[in-house]
């Protein structure tokens, strides 16, 4: 659908139309976030003031993705790389990219520390229960039971603890100034509009967001169109509230 | 029990840590090791063992460290970016001598790089990884079986030794699948030596300290001294490698790991085609069979080193040979692999050229 689109002249010009179609598997999340990423910077018309980076995952598929400046990084470090970026030229708009895995995991430390700072940055991280690129092992958002190749018996809550909750908290973390929401690539106008935010917090307010969006991932849970679309908005939605955390006053 | 079963290296790896008493496991996803950790989940509640999804490497080795100060015996496995993370918990392991196990499937570099097998960690395997003057045991397997065994032995030579030892290994030996035997009987546990330096509570005893710092020049040096001694003792007492066919060699090829798989066909097609090839496969990497190979040396045979890089264990070699014979080396990178017909021409090629030939040089396409 969207590529018919594209044919029709409205591919979005921040998107790098040599690899398109892109690299993500039918009915993935990434390509919906990332869609959306287009949009919004089209709209605010940030190609040439943009950098984009992403993480080490499927995100990192996204590493031409888009007309920008991009930057390809190591497993969790995409914050640290986007704030030393936005140290040189403060006049950029930075975007890091990233799975739950990379954010939540391996990257947490730089995540709550980077909203801590209050870092003028934006951080967009794609929830799909699990580590996609490695072959569906277990991640801090597998849902209570989720049978994983790394928990054959399903998560054990006992054992591993309960689903990570980003952007509760990171929100906890994060001052006043920072704008952190959590949305889902099933409803794209609400995904664009919190993407929005992200990045005007950044470019109007030289303050954090962060910004979680429930993804689909039908390869590693093996699942068909409607059982996707299911389990985002019925299984992950029960366990992850959609919801604006933070929005400083003059942002809403 | 010792039937015969058809097993991937890396689930070789897996069931040979469990039989060697192996009851912990700390890993992190990444390609192309992940059936270690995946076969860990499984198997080790089934004896009772424990298997944690770490956060990252640094906690993953970081936890081995805390388990291995316990005096458990314990494994944790990665392939090259993640080897790279856990360099500093393993710098603090050997610095603290403590006994674990830690498997590297090795994946072509520098930086994500590509996850096609490659020997591109030598370097960082042999010469201590991370900071300050020590280094692992390494072993290199070269087939399921001896993924299985070197993992055993793995486990008796970290005891042995309170030291780490490390498993090298590729994405090739990690995916493939042989036959396997296991036909030590499973150690148990309870049955172990005691291990009197592990923390596991003070009672009825002084309390034991684990610890790497050491302020005073006479302490540091004192352990820098201690754990030459051990390697020492690792190079007397625990070199091994496979030497085949050298005696009236005319060109002998050294190699290890899924190389020296390829040399081996290359050496029977070279031996059909009448020249006579010799194979010295080193098991262990550090310590390394140095003395076999001056040995060898003294009667002016020429060595052609063949790895997956652009040549890290030849420097080995040529410290070993140390000028008394020509060293050669061929390598490819990338995810390639020598094929047979290659490394044959390239053996012809030394033969021909003996003196001219630049040592080490990065092979012309
Ligand atoms: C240091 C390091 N450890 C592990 C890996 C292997 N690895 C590649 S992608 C990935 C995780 C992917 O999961 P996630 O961040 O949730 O992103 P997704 O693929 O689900 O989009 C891992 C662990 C790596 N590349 N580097
Ligand atoms: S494996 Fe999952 S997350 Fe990765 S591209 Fe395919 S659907 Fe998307």
């Amino acid at each position: 659908m969207i590529f018919e689109l594209a044919d029709k002249g409205l591919r979005p010009k921040a998107w790098r139309s040599e690899t398109k179609p892109h690299r993500f598997c039918p009915g993935c999340g990434h390509g919906i976030i990332l869609k959306g990423l287009a949009d919004v910077i089209d709209e605010l018309g940030i190609h040439e003031l943009g950098v984009f980076a992403c993480d080490i995952g499927c995100s990192l598929l996204s590493w031409d993705f888009f007309n920008l400046d991009s930057v390809q990084t190591h497993h969790g470090r995409t914050v640290p790389v986007v704030v030393g970026l936005k140290k040189v030229r403060p006049d950029l708009t930075v975007v890091a990219y990233v799975g739950d895995g990379g954010g939540y995991s391996i990257g947490l430390q730089h995540l709550i520390s980077s909203a801590v700072r209050n870092d003028p940055v934006t951080v967009v991280l794609a929830n799909n229960t699990l580590y996609a690129m490695t072959g569906g092992q277990m991640a801090p958002t597998t849902l209570s039971g989720q049978k994983t190749s790394t928990t054959p018996y399903g998560r054990s809550i006992e054992e591993t603890g309960p689903p990570f909750m980003g952007p509760e908290i990171v929100s906890a973390a994060a001052s006043d100034s920072a704008y952190v929401a959590r949305g889902s690539v099933t409803r794209f106008p609400e995904l664009k509009q919190i993407l929005k935010k992200a990045l005007l917090n950044q470019m109007l307010r030289s303050s954090f967001s962060f910004v979680e969006f429930l993804s689909s991932c039908p390869t590693n849970w093996r699942t068909k169109p409607a059982d996707t679309l299911k389990f985002v908005n019925e299984d992950m939605a029960r366990t992850f509230p959609l919801k604006e955390h933070r929005v400083p006053k003059d942002l809403s | 029990m010792s039937e015969r079963l058809l097993m991937k290296g890396n689930e070789a790896v897996g069931e040979a840590a469990i039989r060697a008493g192996c009851r912990l496991f700390f890993g992190y996803p990444i390609t192309p090791q992940n059936e270690i950790p995946e076969y860990m989940s499984r198997r080790l509640p089934e004896v009772g063992g424990v298997f944690l999804q770490a956060e990252s490497e640094i906690a993953a080795i970081n936890m081995v460290y805390g388990a291995a100060g316990a005096g458990a015996r314990v494994m944790t496995s990665s392939s090259s970016p993640g080897i790279s993370l856990k360099m500093e918990g393993i710098s603090y392991i050997a610095g603290a001598e403590l006994p674990c196990v830690i498997v590297n499937m090795v994946r072509g570099g520098p930086g994500l790089g590509g996850i096609q097998p490659a020997q591109s960690d030598y370097f960082q395997a042999t010469k201590g990884g991370g900071h300050g003057d020590y280094r692992m045991l390494v072993l290199a397997p070269a087939s399921v079986q001896e993924m299985a065994d070197c993992t055993a032995d793995a486990f008796e030579l970290a005891d042995k030794y309170r030291n780490p030892v490390m498993v090298l290994g590729d994405g090739a030996l990690g995916q493939m699948m042989e036959p396997v035997t296991f036909s030590k009987p499973p150690v148990s546990v309870s049955e172990l030596p005691p291990k009197p330096w592990a923390t596991t509570g003070a009672r009825g005893r002084a309390p034991n300290i684990v610890n790497s710092l050491h302020l005073e020049n006479e302490e540091l040096e004192k352990l820098n001294l201690r754990l030459e001694a051990k390697y020492r003792r690792m190079k007397s007492e625990d070199v091994r490698a496979e030497v085949i066919d050298c005696d009236d060699a005319d060109v002998i090829l050294v190699a290890y790991g899924t190389m020296s798989r390829v040399c081996r066909s290359a050496a029977n097609m070279a031996r059909s085609a009448g020249l006579r090839v010799g194979i010295v496969r080193p098991i262990t990497l550090f310590p390394f069979p140095s003395e076999i190979l001056s040995e060898l040396a003294k009667k002016g045979v020429p060595f052609l080193v063949v790895e997956l890089s652009l040549g890290q264990m030849v420097e080995d070699v040529k410290l070993a040979v140390n000028g008394a014979s020509p060293v050669q080396f061929y390598g490819r990178t990338g995810g390639f692999l020598p094929t047979p017909k290659e490394i044959l021409a390239r053996m012809e090629s030394v033969l021909k050229d003996r003196s001219q030939a630049p040592c080490g040089a990065v092979p012309e396409r």
